[in-house]
């Protein structure tokens, strides 16, 4: 799970927040942990939502902040690069890039076509592009 | 060989919900084999950092353990009491629940209150012979 955080946010103290408030969710959701089919699909469920949550609200906060504040560049733009995806295209994402899945294993679980998931990709690698062109990365 | 199992499919293989298609291509394949081998010692290392224990122990962790420890109890407790009023929808709103059960008697008492028994059928034979 805190690989999963980590692997998302690409900040251990990010990925930290993350993980606790996922394992806050497992506590809260009790008992019905057990009827849950795929545990481990359920609790990286947790993870990609609160993971994402944390990136979100790292950049609200570094939105808001004064410059004189010490942000981390990287992780406003890992934050900026999630935030500005729909939630079909972050799901698309964590599938692709997270879990390793195919397209056409992203497609049968998305209930979307191939093609669909082919265009989201190309919106994704697009997207990152343009990100790593504003930061200078390349 | 068949395609490697995804990054999800070889977490899922490690934390026990396998599949007999992946188990098959784990058993066979040396980089799948490496992959697992190195996710199951992150895992490890990650245990070693900080133990189960002292991360529940963790103040926020703790607190909402606590928190869902108390609403457990109030819930067990509001479901007996709904039981209770369905059972019984004479009584009260607010009827406390009672130990429908006693505590095993012990011999001694017994033997007291034998004791105590006698004691009252004599002095009533004494009454009755005076009066």
């Amino acid at each position: 799970m805190f690989r999963r955080c980590r692997l998302i946010t690409r900040d251990f103290e990010l990925a930290e927040i993350a993980f606790e408030t996922s394992f806050i969710k497992v506590i809260e959701f009790g008992s019905n942990f057990r009827r849950v089919q795929s545990k481990l699909r359920w609790l990286y469920d947790q993870c990609d939502k609160e993971s994402i949550r944390a990136l979100a609200k790292y950049l609200e906060l570094s939105s808001e902040a004064s410059e004189h504040n010490n942000w981390d560049e990287n992780t406003v733009t890992v934050a900026s690069f999630w935030s500005e995806l729909s939630s079909g295209d972050q799901l698309i994402a964590i599938r692709k890039y997270v879990d390793g899945f195919s397209s056409e294993k992203i497609s049968k679980l998305a209930g979307l076509s191939v093609r669909s998931v082919g265009y989201a990709e190309r919106r994704l690698r697009d997207k990152t592009d343009a990100i790593l062109e504003a930061t200078d990365y390349e | 060989m068949s395609e490697h199992p995804s990054a999800f499919e070889l977490e899922s293989w490690l934390v026990d919900e396998r599949t007999e298609e992946v188990s098959a291509h784990i058993e066979n394949c040396k980089v799948c084999r490496n992959a697992v081998d190195r996710l199951e010692l992150s895992r490890q290392e990650f245990l070693d950092e900080e133990d189960v224990e002292t991360f529940l122990n963790r103040p926020s962790v703790s607190k909402v353990i606590e928190k869902q420890i108390s609403t457990n109890k109030q819930k067990r407790k509001e479901e007996a009491h709904k039981e209770l009023s369905e059972a019984l929808p004479f009584l009260p709103e607010h009827t406390e629940i009672k130990r429908t059960y006693s505590d095993p008697v012990e011999e001694t008492s017994w033997n007291y209150g034998l004791i105590l028994t006698c004691l009252i059928i004599l002095v009533g034979i004494i009454v009755f012979m005076f009066a």
